[in-house]
């Protein structure tokens, strides 16, 4: 279901169930963020964010600062709510009740380096307070599922991004549960690897667990849930299946504005280059592997040098596909990228600042 | 039912006191890794006692060597040899007295050796430098170390309240801290020749409690500085040493002060006193051995708390 607040301004979303395939709200909820606010000095990291998640994979997308892994430090109990509550399984986050019930694969790559890649899940399980059959055998399980058995004996330091990234799923795996935090947790995985942690994931999914994903990139989470929460500014942006979120977004055409800080462009003060800046649609960032463009259908054309020649005063039209070239100096303006673009990662510049606008409103 | 059931396997299957034994067992191996301050303590330790052996083989825990009358007459053993070669010339009865006192000035002498180690080094090196250095070095790393390595969030995500994370990691870092310390203090004080092993009954209830003290100190300043080496020196050779050498009371926030008025009634049958005991105002050992315990719980409860609020950053 879609948020009826999901194009609103005030973030104050209330997801009375994320719960994919069918799932309903009458399943008690794993996790309650209720009215959470989250500061870092001047900065806001979430902004009244207000969630429940239940059993079941919810992704959560984002891009940089938008505040993803501050809603997961959040909901690991790692960060402390300046306004608000977390609550797992009705236990505030920062307690030792409710860290039972949490499994955290945190984005930071760090371990006991020294240990090996067994010893460090069999300690993390000892951690958990199991005794050494116990916990070995936890960790045996653990290990086997996420594919580390026969290579979990060296040392974690000579681990791959792939490896320390499996051992981190294990240790978030060992005590069974029932909500899972994973911050980026396909991030440095091979395809292989990432189709089977995909699978392991469903299959977590598909015996109740609540798992929250969080990553960058949307097209790793459609293949994993059709359900996402989109986080922008420390706000839930949306909440919902994503071709709901896409159907809402049809009707709202996204554009970037640029704001040109002249100083900062290279070349400006080469007089052959001066006001030579590119925007890169999303379009090149849309592409999978081999060049195919993901759900491209689902989009209209755009024409960027065209649209972005009748914003920008002096920008010549003439630049490649996707690319938008001169303009004189503290142009600014707006590119309408010709539709909705629902994409994580919005688009890439170089010598100017682009901000995605949506309904108004400047998303980070 | 069928879940609160599960819930009860759970509980039985795993348990907390056996998490926080094995995480204090988990961080004193750890701390068993010598890290670079550990070394340099270490390196200390040899330098010290390569020191203190030289001295007691050169004979030089006395004031045999000392000059007297502004430090540029001669020295007391010179000064004794010479008077010495006078006696002939007295009288009887002036040749007795003479005796007498030679005989008293070289047993003070020989005596002395207590005092000069005590105040030339037991003070002045190993209270004021090695011992601050030494319980500095394992306490900053228990819980800095894994600050700065970020691999604290490994224990911060496991099912123990933080208090007793807290708790844990300085009970795993005591042994090693006190074993530095008192152990350090006991090979000093074995090369040190006939001062050594009075120095070491009478002190080292003394090194013990400030260790304590000291170790729960620097231990709260590796848990919450980023550079928690570096604020322990600072605190030490400045804080410490101003603040412990103040006329009137602001010495009495230094640990220093305690641990040299335990040392000041332990030995005051071989005649240890401050140089001016009025200005040094000494508590007796008692009071000082309860502000040292009591500090040091103080510090722990300070830490437990302010350690369950804290939030680490990905960055810390």
């Amino acid at each position: 279901m879609l948020d009826p607040g999901v194009q609103g301004t005030t973030g104050q979303l209330t997801s009375p169930t994320l719960a994919p395939r069918g799932r309903v709200a009458a399943i008690e909820p794993v996790l309650v963020f209720e009215r959470v606010s989250k500061f870092y000095g001047p900065v806001i990291g979430v902004n009244q964010v207000t969630l429940e998640l239940r059993p079941g994979i919810t992704g959560l997308v984002g891009s940089n600062g938008a505040g993803k892994s501050t809603l997961m430090r959040l909901a690991a109990g790692q960060a402390r709510p300046d306004l608000g509550r977390v609550q797992v399984r009705g236990h505030d986050a920062r307690s030792a009740e409710a860290r039972l019930r949490v499994g955290y694969c945190p984005e930071v790559d760090t371990f006991y380096e020294e240990m090996s890649g067994r010893q460090f899940v069999q300690t993390m399980a000892r951690l958990c307070g199991y005794r050494r059959g116990e916990a070995h055998q936890r960790a045996e399980e653990t290990l086997r599922q996420v594919g580390m058995t026969d290579r979990s004996d060296r040392r974690l330091r000579g681990y791959s991004k792939g490896m320390r990234q499996r051992i981190k799923l294990a240790q978030a795996l060992l005590h069974d549960p029932p909500l899972l935090l994973l911050d980026e947790p396909l991030s440095g995985i091979d395809p292989v690897g990432r189709q089977e942690f995909i699978g392991l994931f469903l299959e977590l999914a598909e015996r109740n667990k609540c798992l929250l994903v969080s990553s960058h990139e949307l097209e790793e989470l459609e293949k994993l849930t059709d359900h996402v929460a989109i986080m922008a500014r420390g706000r839930i942006a949306a909440v919902g299946s994503i071709a709901q979120i896409r159907e809402r977004l049809e009707d709202q055409p996204l554009s970037i504005r640029i704001d040109i800080d002249w100083a900062d462009v290279p070349g400006s003060r080469d007089t052959t280059r001066n006001g030579v800046f590119h925007v890169e649609h999303p379009d090149r960032l849309r592409r999978g592997p081999g060049g195919r463009s993901v759900g491209a259908q689902r989009r209209p054309p755009h024409r960027p040098g065209a649209t972005a020649a009748s914003v920008l005063p002096g920008a010549d039209p003439t630049g490649p596909r996707g690319m938008v070239r001169g303009a004189p100096p503290g142009a600014a303006g707006r590119v309408d990228l010709g539709g909705p673009w629902l994409s994580a990662r919005g688009c890439s510049c170089r010598g100017v600042t682009c901000r995605r606008d949506s309904q108004g409103e400047a998303e980070a | 039912m069928t879940e609160s059931a599960g819930a009860m396997d759970k509980r039985r299957e795993r348990s907390s006191l056996r998490a926080w034994l094995f995480l204090v067992w988990l961080s004193w191996q750890r701390q068993a890794r010598a890290r670079q301050m550990v070394w340099i303590a270490l390196a200390l330790l040899a330098f010290a006692t390569v020191v203190v052996a030289l001295n007691t083989a050169g004979g030089r825990w006395t004031m045999a060597y000392w000059k007297f009358f502004g430090r540029q007459g001669p020295t007391h053993q010179e000064w004794l040899a010479q008077s010495q070669t006078v006696t002939p010339l007295l009288p009887p009865a002036g040749k007795a007295l003479a005796s007498a006192y030679y005989a008293a000035h070289s047993a003070i002498l020989k005596e002395s050796d207590f005092l000069v180690f005590t105040r030339g080094f037991v003070f002045l090196l190993f209270f004021s430098f090695l011992l601050p250095l030494w319980s500095l070095s394992f306490a900053t790393e228990a819980m800095g170390g894994e600050r700065e390595s970020q691999s604290l969030i490994w224990l911060l995500t496991r099912p123990l309240s933080r208090p007793a994370i807290y708790l844990a990691k300085f009970v795993a870092m005591l042994p090693w801290c006190l074993a530095l310390n008192v152990g350090g203090f006991a090979l000093l004080c074995s090369v040190a020749g006939r001062p050594g092993p009075i120095a070491f009954r009478l002190f080292w209830p003394a090194v013990l409690w400030a260790s304590l003290t000291f170790g729960a100190l620097f231990y709260l300043f590796g848990a919450f500085f980023r550079r928690p080496a570096i604020v322990a020196i600072v605190y030490s050779f400045f804080l410490e040493v101003i603040m412990g050498n103040m006329p009137g009371d602001l010495k009495r926030f230094s640990v220093g002060f305690y641990a040299r008025c335990m040392m000041f009634e332990a030995a005051e049958q071989h005649g240890l006193q401050p140089e001016n005991p009025v200005i040094y105002d000494p508590v007796s050992g008692g009071t000082a051995l309860w502000v040292l315990l009591l500090s040091t719980v103080l510090l722990l409860a300070v830490g437990m708390f302010l350690f369950r609020r804290i939030e680490f950053e990905v960055s810390d």
